[in-house]
């Protein structure tokens, strides 16, 4: 059904005229860009004020007229955001699709999750950190094949990079199909994760982030928006670009005003790259994990060493961090370590979304 | 805790009755650690909205009272306490007070008491609860006092709704002569207050533990024998760690407005603007204290930061 369809079904003239005039984007309302013509033209029939009778008919015409000419100074941009499909087209190209699963605005543009890959969408003035994101992955390096075989899968691989007629940018990362966003697994929860999935997932990170002190690299973004997790695997990827990533101890180009508040206020002052904002931003996922951000209000089941640990500020090492996690806190907390299925997949959390 | 509202009324019946005409070891007649500010197993103090503040601010007060810094503590609770309320009140920076005073020892030095903490109040009861602070006198010997003490109680023992509900962090002030501690020993934590962390904590890891819920402030109190022979190494010391949120306290009787104004400024008010509002003598000090800092910005969660 399409969403004309969707509006036109069952209605009358007037619940059809609401229905209508509560539109708001272009995007609502037409299919995809290469119908827009053909469906403004089938709706410009039904609702032309010499046709319809209903009293609202001018404004309904006026209002799909603007729907019809801010849709088409949408395409003119290259990116059309379809609901479940993203268009994308590099000049006069004939358009990509590609299905989307989730979606996300975030301080450079917007993101897609979609079934095998990772879609964003980068403004033009933000130029500079694209080419950060592209320097930060050429930087990943691994001693041997052995690191290379742990890591690789976890970290950004670029697909594609297009760029769109109006100058902006669509890059596009592989994402393996059974990997979900933590925020969208927390969506779909609709409350805190039990303890003993959260701890896996810290010690996945916290294992990345000791391939980020080897590699001396900064992430600068770990978040329940840029983590994703595989529930079969127990496996923890980051694979958006690493946007505010830098080299350790070089000057960061910049960060969001979230990861600002994260900072410690020395490290903001100095506005280098310094490996405690990740390690910082392991525990801040953490706490968002175990139900409550300030670390303040966990629920009861909550072991008290894992709580304690979530609050505590790091070690500043990842290696050290990594070592009272798993002998200490993991112990502590659960006692010998033991594989618990989490028995979520992709399927369930997007909605059988493609 | 917090319930009720500051009122004059109470402040003057309170201060006939407790703390006029009198020497300040009749007003803080503890010999000992009061139970009731004992740290020692609290799990949390709390800072609640109700009926009477459905907005609240925690706000912690953490106050040296080692030997020479008694006048500030006495300052306090014969005038400051009502003129930290009542400028809150008025001025606004930040709305339903909930205030919490602490008393800050020295837990190197063998004190019997280096921290002692009240429940977070709105009204009178506060005041009750400050004249409850042991002045032990301890202290010496060190360089510093256990400043990081309030900074570990405020990150792992306190819960504030203002964070809680509505993302505000509380603020948190502490006020002495010396330098701050560098480093919080694991045992120290452990005798004080019941708990050991698995390791010692630095002063910058308290820092960013106890950032994430106050905005976090020191006083320093320039009167203070201490501060009189090492003043620049004070300052430097906790310009170093604090930036510009290490304010100087040129006339301890000053400080419930350095306090006020402190938070005002923070908030958004022009540090200008705030100092012009104080009379006299008071214009001075604050204009002072207030040195070099400024307004948080303010942004959105979605705001881009460049640094470049």
């Amino acid at each position: 059904m399409t969403p004309i369809d969707a509006v036109i079904e069952g209605s009358t003239p007037t619940s059809e005229a609401d229905r209508l005039l509560a539109i708001q984007e272009p995007e609502q309302l037409f299919t995809d860009p290469g119908t827009l013509a053909s469906e403004f033209r089938a709706l410009a029939r039904r609702w032309h004020p010499d046709t319809q009778d209903e009293p609202r008919a001018v404004a309904v015409f006026a209002h799909l007229a603007e729907l019809r000419d801010r849709g088409l100074r949408t395409w003119a941009t290259g990116l059309w955001d379809a609901g479940d499909t993203l268009w994308f087209r590099e000049g006069t190209d004939v358009p990509q699709t590609l299905p989307v699963r989730s979606r996300r605005r975030f301080e450079l543009g917007r993101e897609f999750v979609c079934s095998d890959c990772l879609a964003t969408w980068v403004d033009g003035p933000c130029e500079d950190f694209l080419r950060q994101a592209d320097q930060m992955t050429r930087t990943c390096r691994f001693s041997n094949t052995r690191m290379q075989a742990a890591f690789e899968d976890a970290l950004p691989r670029l697909r594609a990079a297009v760029s769109l007629p109006d100058g902006s940018h669509v890059l596009i990362q592989e994402l393996a199909p059974d990997l979900i966003r933590l925020r969208d697994l927390l969506a779909w929860l609709r409350g805190p994760l039990d303890g003993r999935h959260t701890a896996w997932i810290v010690s996945g990170l916290l294992n990345l982030a000791c391939y980020l002190e080897h590699a001396e690299l900064t992430h600068n973004d770990l978040s329940l928006d840029t983590c994703f997790v595989s529930p079969v695997r127990h496996f923890v990827a980051l694979p958006g670009a690493w946007w505010f990533g830098a080299v350790e101890g070089s000057p960061l180009l910049g960060v969001p005003s979230r990861t600002l508040a994260q900072m410690p206020p020395w490290l903001a002052a100095s506005g280098h790259a310094h490996r405690v904002l990740d390690l910082e931003q392991i525990r801040a996922v953490a706490r968002e994990l175990l139900g409550d951000a300030t670390g303040q209000r966990f629920p009861s089941v909550t072991p008290e060493a894992m709580a304690t640990w979530s609050r505590l500020a790091t070690s500043g090492s990842a290696r050290e961090d990594y070592r009272e996690w798993m002998q200490e806190v993991l112990p502590e907390s659960y006692g010998a370590r033991r594989f618990v299925a989490l028995e979520i997949t992709p399927e369930q959390v997007y909605g059988g979304k493609a | 805790m917090g319930w009720g509202r500051w009122t004059t009324s109470d402040w003057d019946a309170y201060a006939s009755r407790s703390t006029t005409g009198r020497t300040t070891a009749e007003i803080f007649a503890n010999h000992g650690l009061d139970p009731d500010l004992d740290p020692k197993g609290v799990r949390f103090r709390e800072s609640c909205d109700s009926t009477d503040n459905p907005l609240s601010t925690a706000i912690i007060v953490g106050l040296d009272v080692t030997g020479s810094m008694h006048t500030v503590l006495d300052t306090m609770a014969r005038k400051g306490l009502n003129t930290l309320a009542t400028s809150i009140y008025d001025r606004k920076p930040v709305p339903d007070p909930h205030l919490m005073f602490m008393g800050i020892g020295d837990v190197e030095a063998g004190d019997r008491a280096p921290l002692q903490v009240t429940q977070f109040e709105a009204d009178i009861r506060i005041a009750k609860q400050l004249a409850q602070i042991y002045l032990e006198g301890g202290g010496g010997g060190n360089n510093h006092e256990s400043y990081l003490l309030p900074w570990y109680f405020a990150a792992l023992h306190t819960r504030i709704d203002c964070l809680l509900k509505r993302g505000k962090k509380g603020y948190l002030f502490t006020i002495g002569d010396e330098e701050p501690q560098l480093l919080l020993k694991a045992p120290d934590i452990l005798k004080v207050l019941g708990t050991r962390p698995n390791r010692d904590l630095s002063a910058e890891a308290l820092l960013d533990m106890v950032s994430r819920q106050y905005e976090v402030f020191h006083v320093m109190v320039e009167e203070g024998s201490y501060y009189a022979s090492c003043g620049r190494r004070v300052e430097e010391a906790w310009r170093r760690l604090l930036g510009q949120r290490a304010l100087r306290l040129s006339d301890h009787t000053k400080l419930a407005e350095v306090i006020v104004s402190a938070i005002q400024v923070h908030e958004g008010a022009a540090a200008e603007q705030v100092c012009e509002s104080w009379d006299g003598s008071t214009r001075s000090v604050v204009k002072r204290a207030l040195q070099g800092l400024v307004s948080r910005p303010r942004r959105t969660l979605t705001d881009l930061i460049r640094f470049a």
